[in-house]
């Protein structure tokens, strides 16, 4: 690394990031430098650190929903009773993003931007079917969470487009929202699989509404739309949120790494698509279940959920 | 009985048990606050990294990216202001260096001499190829990076594990030595082929024990400053062995050992890793001689993870012969190393296979046994000491075997021990390989432990759970440890090494005791344990004891702290020296009191007639006589005093119990709770005794459950940061009860056994067979660790 610039504006930011082809943004540090320092790659040439530019820390609220500055961070996320109550899945993963540290540090947008295919905060964004802007000299662009997400490490932003916002869209009464993961570790883990739901219920009880996006499953968080097609129209009930979890297993192409092999990540996709259904639809019941949802399930017996 | 007798005496005329050099007074016993703890905890402590010289140099390695390769070029003319803002040395630069080479005195070795830099090829990911020096860090970052860039290598094949290591066609780590296996040897005990002959089941199990490593909070580093006007060099090092050290520093490096003075300040943990000397504590004191500046090696956690010596790998294949009725009649095992690219300095690669193989038999009566021992070279970092070497091995295996035979004969697991197991009036007993065990409480253990959970209650509420679809398990593991690395017992252990070790007790003309130990403290509490040792042998508060430690120019010469030795050897150093002070200061107390020595007692700081406590000085008033009072002081007037001790091998037990249930859908695994009882003879804090079995459970904990350092089959490091090398986080461990029995040593100086490394031992068997407990239904069976969540849907045959 040979450059570093500190701007405190976004426009200044986007327009360091036009004048350096090659520059990084950095925000909390938590993936870039980490990954630096332990070898996966080198320091990018010039860094550009938006920690400063405070128009990024911003939270709007309007009757679209609320828009969350990119410099948000998981801490924040993770105790803000606005996120907690209406948006609860992305609180229950920034809830695990790595340790307190992490959180303090790490931000939605870094999340969002380093692409990682076992991002926390992915799945929930695609539930929500939240966008983000980006901002560039040639202007503003707002674009859907899933078309951002391109690959593993890959986004469809442009090398000089800086991405500014994450807009949270509102969302109809009687929906809950929750995301699950499996970990080895209880705490400073990153997902091995991890399931978001969203449920909202009818009148009638049944499911009016769902959505389900998975993490670690695929090259980039995806959704489950066979599992959603299913499960709409049913009683929110085990044996549908299992059958629907079933078919969630069309939607990924598992890899197999230090944490899990690919067959373990393949089966544990209905295990988690099943715990998330049955968590938002409790939450869309009215039922409290703690943030993180993870660390607050129902003691599960076997083949409950699976 | 007779023998067993003999074999007492026998150690006790050849030690000298003077169990009445240890005095117990107020303090032995006694749960007392760490006395070093304020500075830890305020951050007031100072390591290694905190340290500054003047014109200080901060030294960065060039590491090898390739596991096997030779060296074609190093070009460090790239690097701008070479010799004047930055400079570097290669493996060349440091030729007249002696390489390091193992301390093992066994013939059929065959010997792997490492230079401390590498000369002509890289053995692993993580070898040394170059050091960068410059005066900050950043520079020294920046200027690694561009050499490391310009080194041109040409890669061999590399050499991932012990299959490969030993194929017919493998390519050789060492050429020289025509194969990579450095070692094999079968020693049979007893009637083996008989017993396997009449035996009416054997049951056998491959295991293979993952390779993780101790990964302490603070890191390795080295800052050495050489000074020309008095041609001294001194070395601080976050070492567990400084007096050591500083002879390997002197020889490797050719100075006279008086002018080497070795630091260990503030030690992070060291858990067996900052026992041996790594080439960078030679290679970072020779450029500071070359330089004639400071040079400070701090390593990054990256490094860490891929140049510190690894652990604990190896293959075990066991098989034991028994009668229907559970009675244990023979066992065979083999025990295969997978030693890294260097047969390590100071222990060898046999430091994993060769101490598993003689601690196999454990609390239990085997007779006939026959150990194989093997040991590879592999393009790996290589394998050296963490808590519990070669023993935690041998405990999972065996601890594991043996649930699987009592499963297999239809017999409780409980009572299969039980049948077989050493009781205590069978004790001193000499094992089949040789190790005598001194004394402890092998059923005693294993019952109070079942009855903390309940045996019987938990079974019922197992069966019970089972019907609903619900997996808990209870897994055992009984345990012996041996402790107190002295000549004997590292010989015991199958890997001979002389021991030498030294107290100094000083008691100065205000009265305040000084205690310098040879035993050297990274985080153990010994400046609080030690100084409850001397503050009874002098009748002191232990406020009144300050311990020196870690500074070869103020304590006596000694091999440090490893394998549990410090409470033992340096405990009765202290005592030892201890009681010889004391007779001093009665002498002059006596002449000052006019009274008989003999009937003068120390308490609270006093010494005064035994019954008549009126009758009294103080220590101060004491000791400022014994110093100037040309009336009473002794000929030999200094109050002080410095012992010497080499124990007889001695041996802690006890047994940890784990309670664990099995989520069905995810096999992932919860912890309930952990239950440890521990004898370790006579405590002297048990405060310390308690977290010393804390920490080693959660390593252990560590190893069973989560670590794992994965190589490719290209032999590149996969867990190269700590969010894929999975260390337990305080959320992963259960409650942990320990109970403690105390069966004082009767061949140690107060009884004392050594302690520390039970927890590691015998923690990973327990939870490996919880989770085989739980799993029974499915007819799983634990064949390696860590058991991870995707290992127990496989033995539950949920996926392929």
């Amino acid at each position: 690394m040979s450059r570093y610039f500190a701007p405190t504006t976004a426009a200044e930011a986007a327009a360091l990031l036009a004048e350096h082809g090659g520059a990084r943004v950095v925000a909390g540090g938590t993936d870039l430098v980490v990954a630096a320092r332990g070898g996966k790659h080198r320091m990018p040439e010039v860094l550009i650190a938006i920690h400063g530019a405070t128009d990024l820390a911003s939270l709007v609220e309007n009757e679209d929903g609320v828009r969350l500055g990119a410099l948000t961070s998981h801490a924040w996320i993770e105790r803000s009773p606005l996120i907690g109550s209406h948006w609860s899945a992305l609180a229950d993963a920034s809830a695990l993003v790595g340790s307190p540290a992490t959180r303090a540090n790490g931000t939605l947008g870094g999340n969002l931007m380093n692409a990682s295919p076992a991002m926390d905060t992915g799945a929930p964004l695609l539930v929500f079917e939240a966008d983000v802007e980006l901002l560039s000299l040639r202007g503003t662009r707002t674009v859907p969470v899933a078309d951002l997400l391109a690959g593993a490490g890959r986004t469809t932003a442009e090398p000089d487009e800086l991405l500014t916002s994450v807009r949270l869209p509102d969302l109809p009464p009687a929906t809950g929202s929750a995301y699950v993961r499996l970990e080895h570790r209880r705490a400073m883990e990153i997902a091995v699989v991890g399931a978001a739901a969203l449920v909202t219920l009818g009148d009638d009880g049944r499911v009016a509404d769902c959505r389900v996006a998975l993490s670690a499953a695929a090259p980039t968080c995806v959704r489950a739309r066979e599992a959603e097609d299913l499960l709409r129209g049913l009683r929110p009930d085990g044996a549908s949120f299992r059958d629907a979890a079933a078919l969630a297993t069309g939607a990924v192409q598992p890899i197999t790494d230090v944490r899990a092999s690919a067959r373990y990540r393949r089966a544990m996709i209905s295990v988690v698509v099943s715990r998330a259904l049955a968590v938002a639809a409790a939450r869309a019941a009215g039922t409290d279940i703690a943030v993180p949802a993870n660390r607050n399930l129902p003691t599960v017996t076997a083949g409950s959920t699976g | 009985m007779s023998e067993t007798l003999d074999l007492r005496e026998q150690a006790i005329r050849k030690w000298g048990s003077d169990n009445r050099a240890i005095r117990k007074g107020k303090w032995i016993g006694k749960p007392a606050r760490r006395l070093e703890d304020p500075r830890y905890l305020t951050g007031a402590a100072r390591y290694v990294a905190d340290l500054e010289l003047p014109r200080m140099l901060h030294a960065v390695y060039v590491r090898s990216p390739h596991p096997h390769a030779r060296i074609v070029s190093i070009d460090k003319s790239v690097l701008p202001g070479l010799g004047k803002t930055v400079f570097a040395f290669t493996g060349e630069d440091l030729r007249d260096v002696p390489p390091l080479i193992d301390h093992v005195a066994l013939d059929n070795l065959l010997r792997t001499p490492q230079p401390v830099i590498a000369i002509g090829k890289v053995r692993f990911v993580g070898d040394a190829v170059a050091i960068v020096l410059a005066a900050d860090r950043y520079a020294a970052e920046d200027a690694a990076e561009l050499l490391s860039s310009v080194v041109e290598y040409e890669e061999l094949p590399p050499v991932p594990n012990v299959a490969a290591s030993g194929a017919s066609d493998a390519a050789l780590l060492f050429e020289e030595l025509g194969t990579n296996e450095i070692y094999r040897e079968a020693i049979t005990h007893g009637e083996v082929d008989e017993a396997f002959a009449k035996a009416d089941r054997v049951f056998s199990t491959p295991f293979e024990h993952n390779r993780y490593m101790a990964a302490p909070m603070e890191t390795r580093g080295v800052l050495a400053d050489y000074d020309r006007a008095d041609q001294q060099l001194t070395v601080w090092s976050s070492t567990q062995m400084p007096h050591f050290l500083r002879s390997v520093i002197a020889g490797q490096l050719g100075l006279p050992e008086n002018k080497v003075r070795v630091i260990a300040p503030e030690v992070g943990g060291g858990f067996g890793m900052k026992m041996c000397t790594v080439p960078e504590e030679i290679a970072i004191p020779f450029i500071a001689t070359q330089l004639g500046r400071p040079v400070k090696w701090i390593e990054d956690r990256h490094e860490h993870l891929i140049a510190a010596t690894h652990s604990k790998q190896q293959s075990i294949n066991l098989e034991v012969a028994v009668t229907n009725d559970g009675k244990i009649l023979g066992v065979r095992g083999e025990f295969v190393g997978d030693g890294g690219g260097y047969s390590f300095n100071t222990e060898s690669a046999l430091i994993e296979p060769a101490l598993a193989a003689k601690a196999l038999p454990g609390p239990y009566r085997i007779e006939n046994y026959r150990e194989e021992v093997g040991a590879f070279l592999t393009n790996k970092s290589p394998v050296a000491a963490y808590r519990g070497v070669g023993w935690t091995a041998a405990n999972t295996a065996r601890e594991l075997l043996f649930d699987e035979a009592a499963r297999g004969l239809g017999i409780d697991p409980a009572e299969f021990r039980r049948r077989n197991m050493l009781r205590s009036d069978e004790l001193p007993y000499l094992s089949c390989t040789g190790q005598v065990y001194d004394s402890g409480s092998y059923l005693e253990s294993l019952d109070k432990a079942l009855e903390a959970v309940d045996y019987q209650a938990f079974r019922q509420r197992q069966e019970e759970l089972r019907q609903q679809g619900r997996y808990i398990g209870l897994g055992i593991s009984s345990y012996v440890e041996q402790t107190a690395w002295g000549s004997e017992s590292s010989a015991q252990a199958g890997t001979p090494l002389p021991s030498h070790d030294n107290a100094t007790v000083t008691v100065d003309p205000s009265g305040k005791v000084t205690v310098a130990v040879s035993v050297s403290s990274h985080g153990q509490g010994h400046e609080t344990s030690l100084a409850q040792i001397a503050a009874d042998g002098l009748g002191v508060d232990i406020k009144d004891v300050v311990l020196l430690h870690g500074d070869t120019s103020n304590t006596p010469y000694g091999l440090g702290t490893y394998a549990s030795r410090s409470a033992v050897i340096g405990g009765a150093t202290v005592a030892r020296a201890a009681a010889d002070v004391r007779e001093q200061i009665l002498q002059v107390a006596g002449k000052m009191l006019e009274a008989s020595p003999e009937d003068l007692v120390i308490e609270d700081g006093k010494v005064s007639v035994a019954g008549t406590p009126s009758r009294f000085k103080t220590l101060a008033d004491v000791a400022y006589a014994a110093h100037w009072d040309s009336e009473v002081r002794n000929s030999e007037p200094l109050l002080s005093a410095t012992r010497f001790y080499d124990p007889p091998a001695n041996y802690a037990n006890g047994c940890v119990v784990a309670l664990c249930e099995v989520d069905a859908d995810t096999g992932v695994v919860t912890l309930d709770r952990i239950v440890a009882v521990e004898d370790c003879g006579m405590v002297i804090n048990p405060m310390i005794v308690e977290a010393q079995v804390h920490g080693a459970i959660v390593q252990g904990l560590g190893g069973a459950m989560l670590e794992h350092l994965i190589y490719s089959d290209e032999g590149q490091p996969l867990t190269t940061t700590y969010m894929d090398y999975l260390v337990p986080t305080f959320s992963d461990v259960p409650p942990i009860e320990v109970i403690s029995i105390e069966t004082p040593s009767p061949f140690t100086v107060g009884g004392i056994k050594g302690m520390g490394e039970g927890g590691q031992i015998a923690a990973p068997a327990a939870l490996a067979n919880a989770v085989a407990d739980a799993l029974a239904p499915f007819g799983a069976r634990i064949e390696k660790l860590p058991i991870t969540p995707d290992y127990v849907l496989r033995l539950m045959g949920k996926i392929g």
